[in-house]
């Protein structure tokens, strides 16, 4: 009887044992996988880190035409993004050049629907407050952005102005907005 | 033999040049408010003037006679001399007043065809010559003829929409004075509507002649509900480019608004409804029917330049030339439409002329010019 119960008792520790390694051997392997996935994402990640060199037409004072500047951003994951990211820098107010678009103006989303080559830029109603009346300053903003986005994205054919969200008939009483527009390369000069 | 063919023939011609060509009488009545000029022809005759202070230019596309016996030169008060002159196959026809005239309205009455001018007299002394050019500097400034206006029975512009841009809350462009485009805009709209009915008779209809807003699509419902044959926006200018100055003038651009509807406007002797059958999908029917320009863009395009060249000549300001966008208010008029920008109020240098009313005048006389010129180009392509 205590010959049977010692059996047993080792039995039981050996069992034990034997799934506390299982238990262990089965982690490992599973931790490893996920170290080599991450890996593996780590280096696809690695490898589409792209720089794109892009150009953005910029207007000055006494200049009849916008001219080209070379700038270069990462390349984001999807294309909204990198939409995104180059109108954020056509907002951007630089030092030597106008920006004709008024201060501190939230991009909030864009829609890009391919079917149609079309991109529709939605911005902070604050913009329609902030910005100057006047033909010729309606024009410069809408061919700055439109030109800029077709020139450089040839997938994009017009883009249509969206304030927070609502269409609007027109901005300060000039041109029609409820309309997409297309390039105008009039306006711009590549050198 | 051969000879007396020969003359015979030649009689025979001189006899049908004579019988073709008309007799004229002259008459002139003095009415309570304005002077009627009349000039009856036996036939109908195609004709064009030019009025200047105290003149009247009529110039009739005919060798004409002048019958002398029936007409009564003198019976206006008013008349102080006429004088008839053949030209080539042309006949010219001056009279002068003894006061400063302006044409209030010209047509032409049937059986017996009449050519009529009403002219308003003006109590004013007479202005000189010399005054004249020291009064006025335009005077110098004016290219080889002041506008014609050729008058065809069949069909001729009668109403005109002057549309003042912006109003009410609607400011439109301000400068850093606080001078307001809305403000000029319909300064400048209420010269203008005064020129041309004093100088053409034209019914003028404007979009606004108080400091109201009105929606950009009523103002051109207000055009096309009123059937005007030209629509004139009047704009003042505003950039980002403190520098930028001069005036330029846009007509719609179908182009900038959707390519395929360019295309097909591209077909511009196509008819409205022609060019709404080549467009295959809905949506480009819906474009074509917002854009009632198309029909008009040729049009458009040559009342542009009119003016432009016009402002140009008058104002002293650059030129900036005419130019294409998709103004809202020019795509749904039914009619030839263009949009004036008359200089910049963002430049400090513009906004400080545009303070002076006799800036604005020139501006008002120059559109007034350009229309002028339009319409006898107009009328002559509808003949």
């Amino acid at each position: 009887m205590k010959n049977k119960t010692i059996i047993i008792i080792i039995v039981s520790i050996s069992i034990l044992f034997f799934v506390i390694s299982l238990i262990i051997f089965l982690n490992t392997e599973s931790s490893s996988k996920k170290s080599e996935i991450i890996k593996s994402e780590d280096n696809i990640d690695k490898k589409e880190i792209e720089i794109l060199k892009l150009k953005q037409f910029v207007m000055k004072n006494n200049w009849w035409y916008m001219k080209p500047l070379s700038i270069e951003i990462e390349k984001p994951s999807n294309k909204t993004d990198l939409y995104e990211k180059f109108i954020n820098i056509l907002f951007e107010k630089r030092e030597d050049y106008i920006t004709p678009v008024p201060d501190n103006i939230k991009l909030r989303t864009i829609y890009f629907i391919e079917s149609k080559s079309l991109l529709i830029i939605d911005i902070d109603d604050e913009f329609i407050q902030k910005f100057p009346s006047g033909t010729r300053a309606e024009l410069e903003f809408v061919y700055y952005i439109v030109d800029n986005i077709c020139y450089n994205f040839k997938e994009v054919k017009k883009v249509k102005f969206l304030f927070s969200g609502n269409e609007y008939k027109y901005l300060t009483g000039h041109l029609d907005f409820e309309n997409p527009f297309f390039p105008n390369y009039r306006y711009i000069r590549d050198e | 033999m051969k000879n007396k063919i020969l003359t015979f023939i030649i009689i025979l011609a001189f006899t049908f040049t004579f019988l073709q060509s008309s007799t004229i009488t002259f008459r002139s009545f003095d009415h309570k408010g304005f002077t009627r000029i009349v000039i009856q022809s036996d036939s109908n005759v195609s004709y064009s003037y030019k009025s200047d202070n105290n003149s009247l230019n009529i110039t009739i596309d005919k060798r004409t006679n002048f019958d002398n016996l029936n007409s009564q030169i003198k019976r206006s008060k008013y008349v102080e001399k006429f004088d008839f002159e053949k030209k080539n196959n042309k006949s010219k026809i001056k009279v002068i007043f003894n006061k400063n005239i302006n044409v209030l309205k010209n047509f032409v009455l049937e059986k017996p065809f009449r050519i009529v001018f009403d002219l308003k007299i003006s109590e004013k002394p007479l202005i000189s010559q010399e005054n004249n050019k020291t009064n006025d500097e335009n005077q110098d400034k004016k290219p080889e003829s002041i506008p014609i206006v050729k008058v065809n029975k069949r069909t001729e512009i009668e109403t005109i929409c002057i549309d003042p841009g912006h109003g009410g809350n609607d400011l439109g462009a301000v400068s850093k004075n606080g001078l307001n485009e809305k403000d000029l805009t319909l300064k400048i709209a209420k010269k203008l509507k005064n020129i041309l009915i004093e100088k053409l008779g034209l019914r003028v209809i404007m979009t606004r002649t108080e400091d109201t807003e009105v929606s950009l699509n009523s103002r051109v419902s207000i055009a096309n509900n009123q059937k005007a044959q030209i629509f004139v926006s009047i704009h003042i200018n505003s950039s980002y480019k403190r520098s930028a100055r001069g005036s330029e003038t846009f007509f719609v651009s179908l182009k900038a608004t959707d390519p395929d509807a360019f295309e097909l406007a591209q077909k511009e002797n196509q008819s409205f409804k022609e060019i709404e059958k080549m467009a295959g999908n809905d949506s480009l029917k819906l474009i074509l029917w917002n854009m009632a320009q198309t029909e008009y863009i040729k049009e458009s395009s040559v009342l542009a330049e009119y003016i432009q060249n016009e402002l140009n000549i008058l104002l002293d300001t650059k030129n900036r030339g005419v130019k294409q966008a998709p103004f809202r208010v020019l795509m749904r008029a039914a009619m030839p439409a263009v949009l004036i920008e008359v200089a910049f109020l963002s430049n400090p240098y513009e906004e400080n002329k545009l303070r002076k009313e006799e800036f604005l005048n020139k501006v008002a006389y120059a559109i007034y010019r350009g229309i002028s010129k339009f319409i006898y180009f107009y009328n002559n392509k509808i003949k």
